[in-house]
């Protein structure tokens, strides 16, 4: 006959290999490398989505890919959601990243109950499963970058974080995201 | 059977039954062995989860991947490998400590003395008890060869995941396949193991037949009038 206290132990550790094992799955993360590039006057807009469920932190670093017009290297120009832009001078070497954004999703509710979405404009698909995505939305003005975007990222629903920046310009983007229940 | 025949014959009982108690004296460190699992299992969870934790703040690009240098990165089931191999050899030294105890030669002095020994042991021998040892001694010979077994497997595994590797993936471009790489492993081990698979099974027909007559031994030393 085990003591009281081996039993105790014993439901205590697989209580504690549930938890941490859940916790793990939780985690997820995103890599992707895009090239964006003008296109009749527009550009790319970049845009990373979240389960609110989920936190998440993310990097976008952006490179001049060293593109030349009139044989003058062409400035990355990035907007922001708040409408601020930047432009970012080439860099000597290729991939060597110019530029970085770092960004944030709270999770505003942990746990509760999951919010699917697929398809739409940027043919995403985000679930409990897979809570974030990354996806390129190419030939957009600034203006519906700035003014119609949002409402469409809305679109995926209340339970969806989402930040987006927009470059007019030859860029090579590289975007991760890592997130989880924290 | 002269006594020097009936001696002889009661020292290889006495090292029969030390060998099984041994296996006894190692079975009886299983509760041990089984909270180190649970806890080995939470301490790799729990190590996993300290990778993901690290790769969310400095934004590492895939969770469970440790990152050793420039664009040079460790997959965390090194680690928690590297922590199970510990395990293994935590084990290894209870279970070979636990064997080791079980007495040794407690009848050779008794037995230096010819056959009144010999009656002297019958009598004073608690036999039922050494009996429910031996059934003991059965279960955790076994349980200890599945052990030995998975063990084996484990580590021809990561042989063959190697060898795989190399030539699968490296010549024809194959993926992982766990399932073959699992069932090939196990093939190995039972090949390579032919000798020691038929060792154990001969020692576990011993043991039954040793328990068998130990049982008879006792019934009929109940029945006479020594």
């Amino acid at each position: 006959m085990k003591s009281r206290y081996w039993k105790i132990a014993v439901i205590l550790i697989t209580l504690g290999i549930i938890f941490t094992f859940a916790w793990t799955q939780s985690f997820h993360s995103v890599n992707r490398t895009y090239l964006t590039f003008p296109k009749d006057g527009n550009g790319t807009a970049i845009i990373v989505f979240s389960l609110s469920s989920v936190s998440a932190n993310g990097e976008i670093q952006i490179a001049s890919n060293n593109a030349t017009v009139n044989s003058t290297h062409v400035p990355v120009n990035i907007m922001f959601e708040n409408g601020t832009s930047i432009a970012v001078g080439s860099t000597q070497y290729f991939l060597e990243y110019a530029f970085s954004v770092k960004f944030h999703f709270n999770s505003s509710a942990l746990f509760q109950s999951g919010y699917a979405a697929s398809g739409g404009f940027a043919n995403i698909s985000i679930s409990n499963t897979d809570p974030i995505a990354v996806a390129m939305v190419k030939n957009i003005s600034a203006e519906f970058f700035l003014h119609s975007l949002p409402g469409l990222a809305k679109s995926y629903g209340q339970n969806v974080n989402f930040y987006a920046i927009y470059i007019d310009t030859y860029a090579t983007v590289n975007v991760k995201v890592v997130g989880g229940a924290l | 059977m002269n006594e020097e025949e009936a001696v002889e014959k009661m020292r290889d009982l006495q090292g029969s039954i030390e060998t099984s108690m041994g296996y006894s004296r190692a079975g009886s460190k299983f509760p041990v062995l089984f909270m180190i699992s649970l806890a080995g299992i939470l301490g790799s969870f729990l190590i996993m989860l300290a990778v993901d934790i690290y790769n969310y703040y400095a934004i590492g690009t895939v969770p469970g991947q440790i990152p050793i240098g420039n664009n040079t990165f460790l997959d965390v089931s090194a680690v928690v490998l590297f922590l199970w191999l510990l395990i293994a050899v935590i084990f290894y030294l209870i279970l070979v400590k636990a064997y080791r105890s079980a007495p040794k030669g407690r009848w050779n002095k008794d037995l230096d003395g010819g056959l009144i020994g010999i009656v002297k042991i019958i009598e004073s021998e608690d036999w039922d008890e050494t009996l429910t040892e031996l059934r003991k001694a059965k279960v955790s010979f076994i349980v200890i060869s599945i052990m030995q077994f998975v063990l084996y497997w484990a580590l021809a595994s990561i042989i063959v995941s190697f060898v795989y590797d190399f030539f699968a993936n490296g010549i024809f471009g194959a993926e992982y396949n766990s399932l073959f790489i699992s069932l090939i492993s196990a093939l190995i081990v039972v090949g390579l193991g032919d000798r020691s698979l038929k060792k154990s099974y001969r020692e576990l027909w011993y043991m039954d037949g040793l328990i068998a007559e130990l049982r008879w031994f006792y019934l009929e030393f109940q029945g006479s009038e020594l």
